[in-house]
């Protein structure tokens, strides 16, 4: 890795209390994306940037790698996720300074969204806030296995972007102020994608079994409890100076749509227990053919009792004349079976 | 009608004046052959004869559910048969209207004015007479639809394709009240004009109504052969559920695409700033 590159890595990582300099970044981008050269020293030096004891030192690796995730190449990411581990900051506590505790709590948080980041990509093998949108994008064409797999990753990570939960009035630096304008970046294109896969889990549901509108179901929801939460994180980004015009105006859906849900999820399973399962019916079969009323075979036995009893004489064994006895009779096992 | 029918014109007369007969006690009126109309001097006559009358008995009006008239002859296979019953029933039916008619008219006015002492039977005669009337168009349609029958079989023509049975469908589609083809009404067509227009449109207009709904054709009706579909009402919320994400998806594509086109703006104040390729 070129010197200019190592000195640009480790001078955006300095215990100066600033967000990370913009020169810095933009050679570090152009190294990513400029060149072929590998990549993995330059993790490895903003990695062990994260050991720091210093919480301003973690806090700007961390904003680093976030920064050359986003606008840098995709083989960075790629590289990262392809590690074994990335962050181990779930214990993080910097007791030097005062406000140490309440960074340390936002680099714990910050450096699981970035791991959940990562892990995202090895199980899409993709970045999904790169992916096309639209109606010929990536999540509204996807086929509904592949839809009910990614959704919930998709899930996954916003959910740790929004934890990040830092009100306006905890952004008092410019480190903090840095991971919060990546992260609006984040949540937008993640919601958007989250929304398309939700629009195409709609179209779908209704063709679906009941098991997969069970997922489905469950998907929905937790896409409309992480609506609210983007809701309030939006009201952050619109009081910290964010310019409205980048922030986009959430609406609730309308409840009468999972109601609809929850019905039809209903009714299948109210199909499913008028059809017993497999198992079931092979006992209630087994148990009416082994009946003493019905010794001939099965498919004599349903045509006979629509004939008269004389007709019925001339085929097979009849032990019942009288078909409202065998029909009694047929009604009472069939109870006794269920009980 | 009387010039179509000469052949049984007379016995049909003399059918009616027997009718006739139970109220009048010296005279009967011999209408002279081919002049129903003026007997307007019979009921004149007819009406001295209600007020010098008393007292009169009741008048027993078969006023059934269905037609009071009987078939003169049976439906036989035979296609003359057939036709000479539709022919004698249908110059019955407009004899028996036109008298029910007169009589209505004179129950109408002269008798209130009279005072005559049959108020009560009066007082039901038009209500009376009209329920024959409405039994006398119910069985003209049905001999229309019986002489349609008999020449169909006898020619084994489509109908269609016959100009005589065209006229006959335009009868009775003119019986079923929808608006007449042609523009010269036949004597069945100004009877029934005269009918309508004398009594009034709003005379029982519910019977009428519901024979111009027998007539016409179930899918003509404006109303949904079915009630609304329990499909509909479970489809709408999800409607409005998807066109909120599409919008909600809308709103969310200009936010990025305005903050992508903010960072394309390069800083002026990095010196060692190199063409970075904005974020997708």
């Amino acid at each position: 890795m070129g010197s200019s590159v190592s000195k640009a890595a480790l001078e955006a990582t300095t215990d100066e209390l600033m967000e990370p300099d913009p020169k810095h970044l933009a050679d570090l981008i152009q190294y990513i994306n400029g060149t072929n050269m590998s990549v993995k020293r330059l993790a490895d030096v903003l990695s062990e940037k994260t050991r720091n004891s210093s919480w301003v030192v973690v806090f700007k690796a961390l904003v680093t790698v976030h920064h050359l995730m986003v606008h840098g190449n995709e083989r960075f990411i790629q590289h990262l996720a392809s590690r074994n581990s990335l962050f181990t900051l779930h214990n993080f506590l910097d007791k030097s300074v005062v406000e140490g505790y309440a960074m340390s709590t936002f680099i714990r948080r910050y450096s699981r969204y970035l791991n959940e980041k990562s892990l995202a990509y090895r199980l899409i093998t993709s970045d999904i806030t790169k992916t096309k949108r639209g109606m010929d994008g990536m999540m509204r064409t996807m086929n509904t296995k592949d839809l009910l797999n990614t959704l919930p990753v998709i899930q996954t990570q916003f959910d740790a972007l929004l934890n990040f939960n830092a009100s306006a009035n905890e952004l008092t630096n410019g480190i903090m102020h840095a991971a919060f304008m990546l992260l609006f970046k984040d949540s937008l294109r993640l919601f958007a994608a989250c929304n398309e896969g939700i629009l195409n889990l709609l179209d779908k549901f209704f063709h679906m079994t009941k098991n997969q509108c069970n997922t489905s179901l469950d998907i929905y929801i937790k896409f409309l409890r992480s609506t609210t939460k983007l809701a309030q994180f939006l009201k952050v980004a619109e009081q910290v100076g964010i310019d409205k015009n980048n922030i986009p105006y959430l609406t609730e859906a309308p409840s009468s749509l999972l109601e609809a849900l929850k019905q039809h999820l209903a009714s299948l399973e109210e199909k499913n227990d008028i059809f017993p399962p497999y198992s079931l019916q092979h006992s209630l079969i087994h148990s009416i053919s082994n009946s003493s009323f019905v010794k001939v075979s099965s498919s004599q036995t349903w045509f006979s009792a629509h004939k008269p009893v004389e007709a019925r004489q001339h085929g097979g064994t009849i032990i019942g004349n009288n078909l409202d006895d065998s029909l009694a009779s047929l009604v009472e096992s069939t109870h006794q079976l269920l009980n | 009608m009387a010039s179509r029918w000469p052949s049984v014109s007379t016995s049909v007369r003399r059918r009616s004046l027997r009718d006739q007969e139970q109220l009048e006690e010296n005279e009967v009126l011999q209408p002279a052959p081919g002049h129903l109309e003026t007997s307007s001097r019979a009921l004149g006559s007819l009406c001295r004869q209600f007020q010098r009358r008393l007292p009169l008995r009741a008048v027993s009006l078969n006023l059934g559910a269905g037609p009071s008239w009987k078939r003169l002859e049976a439906p036989e296979p035979g296609q003359q048969g057939l036709q000479a019953a539709a022919r004698s029933a249908k110059n019955a039916l407009g004899a028996v209207s036109q008298r029910s008619k007169q009589l209505q008219g004179c129950a109408e006015g002269r008798f209130e004015r009279a005072g005559c002492q049959m108020r009560g039977v009066g007082r039901n005669m038009p209500f009376m007479l009209g329920r024959i009337q409405e039994s006398c168009q119910t069985g003209t349609k049905w001999l229309v639809e019986t002489q349609v029958k008999a020449r169909r079989s006898r020619r084994e023509t489509p109908k269609d394709s016959s100009p005589h049975a065209r006229s006959l469908s335009q009868r009775s589609t003119r019986f079923s009240g929808t608006t007449p083809a042609r523009s010269t009404p036949g004597p069945w067509e100004r009877e029934r004009h005269r009918l309508s227009t004398q009594r009034g449109p709003r005379a029982h207009p519910l019977r009428r109504s519901r024979r111009e709904a027998a007539f016409r054709s179930p899918y003509s009706s404006t109303e949904p052969l079915c009630s609304p579909s329990e499909s509909d009402s479970d489809l709408e919320p999800v409607g409005a559920g998807i066109q909120h994400l599409q919008k909600l998806s809308q709103e969310l594509d200009e936010a990025i695409m305005a903050e992508e086109r903010k960072q394309a703006v390069p800083d002026p104040h990095a010196p060692h700033l190199r063409s970075v390729p904005p974020a997708p």
